[in-house]
């Protein structure tokens, strides 16, 4: 009887030691599956915001056209006024949320004066901002005085 | 029996139980990654899809119009265009992704598999957005009619259609060509005052009868009617929408049904009507600050303000009455380039 009983501890505690290891090494998986995910989500956000920058790129709001036809990278000034005018407009926001979502968007001119026009911000408090924001050099048209101005667009996604 | 052999049978039970659980842990296991896989080739395919459908929009961002060919894989994909919510969606699943400020024209399900895209940008007259137009590589596009027809519209859509999807064209549903065209699906376009189709069809057919004002071509406003042909050899008509620009022609084409057709023009006719505001405010302010000159005046952008204005008020039951508009409102553009004045657009 306790030649039987001690096998049946020993068999016991056999599984279960088993079950130890396999809980073990599912947890290190775990962890390095987690690791692994937090690294694909910081990667995802700086696609998002690349995404937007690219998406403000293409929309023909801002852009110089000449009959019709959009000029890369290049701004015109009334519209960015126009633009920079009806931000804080709650239709304008809800409009070009659907574009951007949670995104702030500005233009900074730098040469020949500096003058900043934002034209679209939309931020929940709780979010935080997405990795760096994003740079493209551009131009700003005055058809006005037919002159170029030398600028950047800033491009930044909240999550 | 004697203690022994019992503890001993004990112990083989004890064992299989033991077994069994672990057994049942790992096949758990399995399936559960399983699962997850079939999960993330899902959410793979909805983000090729997304980022290749944000790329065929932004290739035609500095031309008019693009075409190519791509494989859907992995997944099976719903076009859902509603006026509360548009987004294209993994069937059966709960991955998706708005869609409300693209414009598609297309099946409401996309099965995997070659698709034909063609990309053209909808000029109302300044670029308003562009259509996408997606069908499955092999569908049928059908021109029925002659080529004296009509003065030759519809040869002038048949040659605006790219090289790269399947184009036929028919004399009528006698046609030896037509007995002779083996596809998947078969979408039959027509510019006829009434439609006689008498000929029984088994397999998934549309016909599109396009019908312009007045005056109008294809490329300008005019009527759409919207077929379904039956194996009884009926032609049931299932619905009627207008349309304003050959973009808006193509879209009736392409897209499954009216309804989508509708969705989708509400989608691009309001995005038309925001940007008529923005245009009309920047006239304004040209208006104010044109610096007076003998060939260029404030006077000289009073009547595209005033049709600007007017273009706020299009719809999609009204649109095709606006075809003149646009052309005067391209006109009055045209000519501030001639004087070398400040433009529009």
């Amino acid at each position: 009887m306790k030649k039987s009983q001690i096998q049946l501890g020993e068999s016991t505690a056999v599984v279960i030691i088993i079950i130890v290891f396999i809980f073990l090494g599912l947890v290190i998986y775990f962890q390095f599956w987690k690791a692994d995910q937090t690294t694909k989500n910081e990667e995802q956000r700086e696609i998002l915001a690349i995404e937007l920058a690219t998406k403000v790129s293409y929309l023909p709001e801002p852009h110089c056209t000449f009959q019709g036809t959009a000029s890369s990278n290049c701004y015109d000034k009334i519209k960015l006024e126009f633009m920079n005018a009806s931000r804080n407009n709650t239709k304008w926001r809800n409009y070009y949320y659907d574009y951007f979502g949670y995104a702030k968007i500005e233009m900074t001119q730098v040469y020949p004066y500096e003058i900043n026009y934002i034209l679209y911000e939309n931020q929940k408090d709780e979010l935080s901002q997405s990795g760096q924001p994003v740079f493209i050099p551009s131009r700003i048209y005055n058809s006005l005085t037919d002159t170029y101005a030398f600028a950047y667009l800033t491009v930044t996604k909240y999550t | 029996m004697k203690r022994g052999s019992l503890s001993i049978q004990f112990n083989w039970i004890f064992i299989l139980i033991a077994g069994a659980v672990l057994f049942a842990f790992f096949i758990g296991i399995t399936m559960y990654q399983g699962d997850q896989a079939k999960k993330e080739r899902q959410y793979n395919s909805l983000v090729n899809f997304e980022a290749t459908l944000s790329n065929i929009e932004q290739s035609v961002t500095n031309s008019k119009e693009s075409f190519r060919t791509f494989q859907v894989n992995g997944a099976e994909f719903e076009n859902i265009c509603d006026d509360i919510i548009s987004e294209i969606k993994v069937r059966d699943s709960d991955f998706s992704f708005p869609s409300t400020t693209s414009i598609m024209f297309s099946k409401e399900y996309l099965e995997p598999g070659s698709k034909d895209v063609w990309v053209s940008n909808w000029d109302a007259p300044f670029r308003v957005s562009p259509f996408v137009f997606m069908d499955d590589r092999g569908t049928a596009f059908i021109f029925w009619g002659n080529e004296e027809y009509e003065n030759g519209e519809l040869n002038k859509l048949n040659d605006a259609f790219p090289k790269g999807f399947s184009k036929y064209n028919i004399t009528g549903p006698n046609d030896p060509i037509f007995n002779n065209i083996v596809a998947k699906r078969y979408v039959i376009i027509t510019m006829q005052s009434t439609i006689s189709w008498g000929k029984g069809v088994d397999g998934e057919f549309k016909l599109i009868n396009i019908i312009p004002d007045s005056g109008s071509r294809f490329e300008g406003g005019g009527k759409i009617d919207f077929y379904e042909l039956t194996s009884e050899s009926q032609a049931i008509r299932t619905g009627s929408s207008r349309f304003l620009k050959r973009e808006s022609v193509f879209g009736a084409i392409f897209a499954e049904n009216k309804e989508m057709y509708d969705c989708n023009m509400r989608k691009a006719v309001s995005r038309l009507k925001w940007l008529a505001e923005f245009h009309h405010n920047k006239a304004k302010e040209l208006k104010a600050n044109t610096v007076l000159t003998d060939s260029c005046n404030s006077a000289h952008y009073i009547n595209t303000i005033t049709q600007l204005s007017s273009l706020q008020t299009i719809t999609i039951a009204n649109m095709d009455t606006f075809n003149d508009k646009t052309s005067t409102i391209d006109e009055l553009n045209a000519d501030l380039v001639k004087r070398s004045c400040p433009v529009i657009y």
